[in-house]
């Protein structure tokens, strides 16, 4: 090879993989792996320089998934993620799976094994790792889905019996220090591949782990180069990592496979005339490896923002308001023939009150009216509902009863988040009872306190017993029937609306299902027939995990409450008015784990849609 | 206005009732490896009794929490007497459960438990016990128990025919230097009450062993700045 080729293809000063081309040699002789393994040495395929600049979708779903509850494993994730990962991992099945640091990278970072074991004295092993090589990034996310499902929790064969006889070691992360290297930022080394140790050239760092190990070391088929991608190293296991990474993509040892290089774009000219000159074959399998890798960071970015579209959003964790404002956006784009977002006013921190709005068309159809998080701290209430709202769409979608005919005839209008400032109250962290914020968030007469029980505010024998005058009680009525803003915009929506037939509202806890009345004990007109239907709504729910619900009225089952808004409806003609109050009773309280919330929503549903196709069956 | 003869299972008085009759029950049989919880009243009912006091008699089920949703019921039957006197006074409860020294012993884990924290060198600390999520990790569930029975005191103790008790979270766990062989903690919980919707937070210290099981030893209301968005200091 000429003199003049060789320094052409050391031309790599400039730092854009733009028009870049990654080819692929399919070499055909012994000739030919001779001169690509030469071509390989000389072409200093060092690392270039990378502006992305999207980690920030990276770093916000990394704060997302501190739980493995909610891990999204359809996202790639950074060091400290993923090593967080393990820990929760380990904290979940804390007597099956241990972590094991085995040492120190060579920039300080653990390098940890996971051993499943169920017990006994260095049992037979089987040891997978990933990510020797740091660019391989499927290598680490398969092997973080790999960790999840190793778990003989299920008792899946053939893990049990498999883990009866044998330990498993993985090691999810064989060079921590490299990959780090690739998630550098703003020059993202995104193919960054050997380990990071100093070399004997000040100017080169790191050695191929994969060619670092004691088994014909010093062999040929590894570079004593230390700017080379297959530096072996000095010697065998030199590199504390002790594993191995290839520069070539795939590299070439016999003539049945192909070698994959990518070739500057200044160089890819002399190269293509070098081949052929040699006639050795090859095709274009990358065009633009700038392209390819924006079109890569792309695909991580729109990943990391699974959470934002419904398909892969996740429904078994509890999300802040502004995720869930993403979620009704999204729903409503991916059924926008069905749904609709209402703003049916401001709160009085002035945000957005939302309704989504169901209807196959006609104008102000009999309607059903569904609320939740009325009371802040009541997050399953809300979680619940964002379940609901996907659900009834996926059911119109695909045809499954008794949605579809419940909406040939009806609308349903779903709120989801009824007190958006409390809510957003709920999630600041600065102090411990900020999580158990119940009430609005409004200025009351006493300064010190704040907030109005806004199931208390609604004008139905408001100041009766069962509230308090007192603003820094927990069931504050407020100074007046519907002085908060939010009882207001949603009395003023239905009130205008005229047609609602169904008014229920989900809260927590206690497992109950409610009707009217909450302001009195005696039994409202329609009392047979509203507890019957409530009645086969909780068997309903019940078929569905077992969960019991007592039904009764709301006065009878928790106390007398005056101003509460399923009397309000009740009051106004919306006959069948209705209260839930859902899981738990009382080990967890407001504090449900996550893991509960789809089974939670989904036996509230079959209980909400006995309910619409009674009320749709029953019109009056 | 409350009514006396049979009172409806699922109505409130009768489950407030039985909520005091669990809290008694926790305080005697609870541990870092069991809790119960009420699963339903089959019957009930009241008469007001001589001295002005209301008794409740209840037929009810209860679960260990341990155990999950699968865990056997223990049918438990328990008078509790809720005195009408000037200042509040605590209720009285007498307890009968089936089958109660038959349901698994958790003597193994309560062993492994003690020794393991007992040790002089053991400064177990920690705060949100769940998280807002209600995550909690498994070696927190212990505590968290512990913290439950020993909270059960509490309650039991401030439970009037108007309150309806839970703990809703432990705020924090000390873990102070062991004493007569006895493991020491100082826990701040709150407490829910179901009527009034209000949260109380309560310090305590506590002590525990598999021999001595939960003993209270100093309680401690927590006032709060009303409605404070800072802790007070």
């Amino acid at each position: 090879m000429n003199v003049s080729l060789v320094s052409y293809l050391k031309c790599l000063f400039f730092f854009f993989l733009n028009r870049d081309q990654v080819l692929r040699i399919n070499a055909e002789s012994e000739n030919h792996i001779q001169i690509l393994k030469k071509l390989e040495r000389d072409v200093d395929s060092g690392v270039s320089e990378h502006l992305v600049r999207e980690r920030e979708e990276m770093v916000r779903n990394a704060d997302v998934e501190r739980q493995t509850k909610s891990f999204n494993f359809a996202a790639y994730h950074d060091l400290e993620t993923i090593y967080n990962f393990m820990d929760t991992l380990v904290a979940s099945h804390s007597n099956l799976i241990t972590k094991v640091n085995i040492g120190s990278t060579y920039e300080n970072r653990p390098m940890y094994v996971l051993k499943f074991s169920t017990g006994g004295e260095k049992k037979p092993a089987i040891w997978i790792d990933a990510g020797i090589h740091a660019r391989e990034w499927i290598s680490h996310a398969t092997a973080v889905w790999l960790a999840d499902r190793v778990n003989f929790k299920e008792n899946r064969a053939p893990v049990p019996s498999i883990l009866s006889q044998m330990d498993i070691y993985l090691m999810i992360v064989a060079n921590p220090d490299g990959y780090v290297f690739t998630h550098r930022s703003p020059n993202f080394y995104r193919l960054w591949r050997k380990s990071r140790s100093a070399t004997s050239n000040p100017k080169c760092h790191g050695v191929d782990l994969n060619r670092n190990w004691d088994a014909e070391f010093g062999g040929p088929g590894a570079s004593d180069d230390p700017c080379a991608e297959d530096y072996r190293g000095p010697s065998a296991q030199s590199e504390i990592e002790v594993k191995n990474i290839l520069d070539f993509w795939t590299h070439a040892v016999s003539t049945e496979q192909p070698v994959d290089i990518r070739v500057p774009h200044s160089s890819l000219y002399a190269l293509k005339d070098f081949l052929k000159k040699n006639n050795i074959p090859f095709t274009v399998i990358i065009n633009n490896v700038q392209e390819h890798l924006v079109r890569e960071r792309e695909e991580m970015v729109r990943n990391a923002k699974m959470e934002s579209k419904t398909k892969s959003f996740n429904f078994a964790a509890y999300h802040d308001l502004e995720t869930i404002y993403n979620f009704m956006d999204t729903l409503v784009a991916n059924h926008s023939k069905l749904i609709s977002k209402v703003n049916i006013g401001s709160t009085y921190e002035n945000r957005s009150m939302y309704v989504l709005k169901f209807s196959t068309g006609g104008e102000k159809k009999p309607a059903i009216w569904i609320d939740a998080g009325i009371h802040a701290r009541e997050w399953i209430s809300h979680a619940t509902a964002v379940w609901l709202a996907d659900r009834i769409a996926k059911d119109f979608k695909e045809n499954r009863a008794h949605v579809p005919s419940i909406l040939s005839q009806m609308d349903i209008y779903l709120m989801i988040v009824a007190n958006p400032d409390g809510y957003v109250f709920t999630h600041i962290s600065s102090s411990p009872l900020s999580r158990f914020w119940c009430k609005s968030r409004s200025a009351t007469s006493n300064p010190k306190c704040h907030g109005v029980d806004l199931n208390r505010n609604w004008d139905a024998e408001f100041g009766g017993p069962g509230a308090s005058d007192d603003p820094c009680a927990e069931d504050y009525r407020g100074p007046s029937a519907q002085s908060e803003i939010e009882v207001k915009n949603i009395v003023k929506f239905i009130m205008s609306h005229g047609n609602f037939k169904s008014f229920m509202t989900l809260h927590s806890y206690m497992q109950l299902l409610m009707y009217p009345y909450g302001y009195i004990g005696i039994d409202a007109p329609d009392w047979p027939e509203l507890h019957d239907v409530a009645t086969k709504a909780s068997k309903a729910l019940n078929s569905w995990h077992g969960t019991v619900y007592k039904v009764g009225s709301i006065f009878h089952t928790i106390d007398q409450a005056s101003g509460t808004s399923v009397d309000w409806a009740y009051l106004r003609g919306i006959k069948y008015s209705f209260a839930f109050a859902l899981r738990d009773t009382g080990e967890y309280g407001f504090l449900l784990p996550a893991d509960q919330i789809v089974s939670t929503a989904r036996e509230t549903w079959f209980a909400l849609r006995y309910i619409m196709k009674y009320v749709c069956d029953h019109p009056y | 206005m409350a009514s006396t003869g049979d009172l409806e299972p699922t109505h409130y008085p009768a489950r407030r009732a039985a909520q005091v009759a669990l809290h008694y029950l926790n305080t005697h049989h609870g541990s870092p490896f069991r809790v119960f919880g009420l699963q339903q009243v089959h019957k009930a009912s009241a008469e007001d009794v001589a001295a002005g006091g209301r008794k409740y008699k209840l037929d009810f089920s209860v679960t260990d929490w341990g155990s999950g949703s699968a865990g056997p019921a223990l049918r438990c039957s328990a008078d509790v007497l809720f005195p009408r006197t000037e200042r509040h006074s605590a209720p009285k409860v007498e307890l009968h459960c089936e089958a109660l020294q038959q349901i698994n012993s958790t003597a193994q884990e309560d062993d492994a438990f003690y020794q393991k924290y007992i040790s002089p060198d053991s400064t177990v600390s920690a705060r949100d016990i769940p998280d807002s999520f209600g995550n909690m990790s498994e070696e927190m569930q212990p505590f968290w128990r512990l913290a439950r029975v020993a909270a059960s005191f509490i309650m039991l103790r401030e439970s009037s025919e108007n309150t309806e008790f839970n703990m809703a979270k432990v705020a924090s766990i000390t873990q102070q230097e062991s004493s007569e062989e006895q493991l020491m903690l100082e826990f701040v919980v709150l407490l829910h009450d179901f009527p009034s919707q209000e949260i109380v937070q309560w310090k305590l210290l506590a002590s525990w062993s598999p021999d001595r099981g939960v003993r209270v030893l100093q309680t401690e209301w927590q006032p709060r700045c009303p409605h404070a968005t800072k802790p007070p200091n």
